[in-house]
């Protein structure tokens, strides 16, 4: 039997069974997934971890081979004809998940105003990418079938099979952190993925299929919630990468207010193109690469306007804010965060930056993409969805697993809202000292 | 989302029981436009907000609202929350502000219609919900009724989704 064999540091190999899935080649040949190989999977994080430089098609083939063995798992357990069905959308959308990916992964969602998984879904669907050919090529069906997986708010197929894909514990989170772990050096996302996916099973809720896990799995879980912690908060959140994220933000901002009054930005062709299209098309969303956003960068530092040329030249050398954390302002209804931000503001133009929107950066660590495991505590109200949970043999309903191992409670309900600032280095000390003042009016010790 | 809002609305209730009961309110709520500002995904049991959650355990920490956790007969937790004094205090402080914002003051008026629904049956707000998410997914009410029924599985045209498209048009028609 001929596979198609991919070397990779994490599985040592990625097989691809060309007697059964030829078409799984094809797709991964398209020009819409090997455009991932230009894309950082990890945006800036190389600005703080060097090694962090692999990429979006990487981390999508270990995704691919994670589902393989997933499904594998589920004809264990319920060989029946909707799992023998899931199998070719399964691994499809493991492999498209991520294919809507812009520049730097996450990095410029903000900047360029656009949703990935809004583009994956477009590319999936749209009748002329060879993403959808391939596909179209397999069954008619199945572009449908893996955008249905894909997008967000869609519940056309069985939730279970959403799950396996996007979920408190599945095979895009399995490898990623692990990705992650062992390219930035990092060393935090160790757990035992083989036994989380082998021991996998479903639970009936009510009629419909949900994912649990034996107590035997409750140690794999547990390293899973701890590397999955230390990641967020010594990788993902690190003060360095986010504040390159917020520089890249303003200055993104700055040029487009710049155009939006009317402006000379100099855009180049690509980006041009798609910030002047009422509805950009998926050719003009594909056509805007790293190098496009980085040629973009460049020209912008020749720029005569101030804040645009100095953030573009701060990014390409690497020249940083510094980081003011919030001073403890949150435990009232009504916070005083309006006040403080007003103060730091007046130290930042006192300190000769005019452009507060350029130099004094608000980063508020919250969203769907910065969270460590935060799991739903009402037992009416979880699924694999919102919570990872073991099934105990003398128990009707499955126990989220920080409520059988009480010693994960501590990481898995810090909650509250992060706030950080980003200031010129410049006037770190004054920014330090005016949070400070903050901090003893609120009654804690600096 | 602010905290002034679930503060208020568990003020409205005077104790507020499940965190199911809240999440379904609140989604009721931002559906029939109240401004309450939170992000929904639907989920194996209706809509749920994660930010919601999150937000509820930062104000029991921060002593603003007293959480009871009861055993519930499947086996799990249940919990119910009230305002603290503190918290109450606050509530008092911001109503008393004249120069308190507009949005403040229209979220006031949806004091009735938050009061109706806290006294409704937890599985009829799940249900009215989930009716609710898929009509505001721009489907017609036959649409999003059946649509709610395949999610839920349940016959689209039985007793309990025929109720729950009512108490979801109800609460869409309804403004304030």
């Amino acid at each position: 039997m001929a596979s198609k064999i991919f070397r990779d540091p994490l599985y040592n190999y990625i097989a691809i069974d060309l007697s059964r899935d030829r078409w799984l080649v094809e797709l991964l040949n398209s020009p819409e997934i090997q455009r991932l190989r230009r894309i950082h999977q990890l945006g800036v994080s190389e600005f703080t971890y060097p090694g962090a430089s692999h990429t979006r098609l990487a981390h999508t083939l270990g995704v691919l081979h994670l589902m393989q063995r997933t499904h594998e798992r589920v004809e264990q357990i319920a060989d029946d004809e909707s799992v023998r069905i899931c199998r070719g959308r399964l691994l499809a959308a493991a492999l498209l998940h991520d294919v809507g990916h812009g520049p730097f992964s996450h990095l410029f969602e903000p900047c360029l105003g656009i949703d990935h998984e809004e583009w994956s879904v477009r590319i999936v669907r749209g009748e002329q990418t060879r993403v959808n050919q391939v596909l179209r090529g397999v069954d008619p069906t199945l572009p449908e079938t893996v955008a249905q997986l894909i997008e967000k708010d869609n519940h056309d197929l069985p939730e279970w099979q959403r799950y396996l894909l996007s979920s408190q514990l599945d095979a895009d989170r399995m490898d990623y952190l692990r990705r992650d772990s062992l390219f930035t050096g990092s060393g935090y996302g160790h757990f035992d993925w083989y036994r989380l996916i082998n021991t996998l099973e479903f639970h009936d809720a009510g009629g419909q299929r949900d994912i649990v896990w034996p107590e035997k799995a409750k140690f794999a879980i547990e390293e899973y919630v701890f590397a999955r912690y230390y990641m967020y908060q010594n990788v993902y959140l690190h003060k360095t990468t986010r504040c390159f994220e917020k520089l890249v933000e303003a200055m993104w901002n700055r040029a487009r207010r710049l155009r939006d009054d009317g402006h000379e930005v100099n855009l180049v062709p690509a980006i041009d193109a798609f910030w002047s299209a009422s509805e950009p098309t998926v050719e003009q969303y594909l056509a805007i690469e790293e190098f496009t956003v980085l040629q973009q960068i460049q020209q912008w530092m020749e720029h005569d306007d101030e804040p645009l040329k100095d953030l573009a030249r701060r990014f390409l050398s690497r020249d940083r804010f510094a980081m003011i954390e919030a001073p403890p302002l949150g435990n009232d209804l009504t916070d005083g965060y309006a006040e403080w931000e007003e103060a730091l503001r007046q130290v930042v133009r006192d300190g000769g930056f005019e452009n507060t929107e350029a130099y004094c950066l608000k980063d508020q660590l919250k969203g769907k993409y910065n969270q460590p495991y935060f799991p739903e505590k009402e037992s009416d109200e979880q699924s694999a969805k919102n919570a990872i949970r073991i099934k105990v043999s003398g128990e009707t309903q499955p126990i989220e697993i920080s409520q059988l191992l009480p010693r994960l409670v501590p990481i898995t309900t810090e909650s509250r809202d992060q706030y950080r600032y980003y200031v010129p280095a410049d006037i770190r000390e004054k920014a330090q000292n005016l949070r400070d003042q903050f901090a003893g009016r609120a009654g804690v010790s600096p | 989302m602010d905290k002034y809002r679930v503060a208020k609305l568990i003020q409205w209730a005077k104790t507020l029981r499940t965190r199911k009961r809240l999440q379904k309110v609140v989604y009721l709520l931002n559906a029939a436009d109240c401004p309450f500002d939170a992000e929904f995904n639907l989920h194996h049991y209706g809509p749920y907000s994660h930010e919601l959650a999150q937000l509820t355990d930062e104000m029991v920490r921060a002593d603003l609202l007293v959480e009871q956790a009861e055993p519930n007969p499947m086996g799990g937790q249940t919990y119910s929350y009230q305002l603290s004094e503190r918290a109450a205090d606050q509530v008092k402080s911001v109503e008393d502000n004249p120069h308190r914002s507009e949005d403040l003051k229209r979220f006031e008026e949806f004091s009735s219609l938050a009061d109706r629904l806290l006294k409704e049956s937890v599985s009829r707000l799940e249900y009215a919900a989930t009716v609710a998410y898929f009509k505001r997914q721009d489907r017609s009410w036959d649409e999003a009724r059946e649509c709610a029924a395949k999610f839920k599985r349940l016959p689209s045209d039985g007793v309990d989704m025929r109720d729950a498209e009512r108490l979801a048009r109800e609460v869409m028609e309804t403004n304030g």
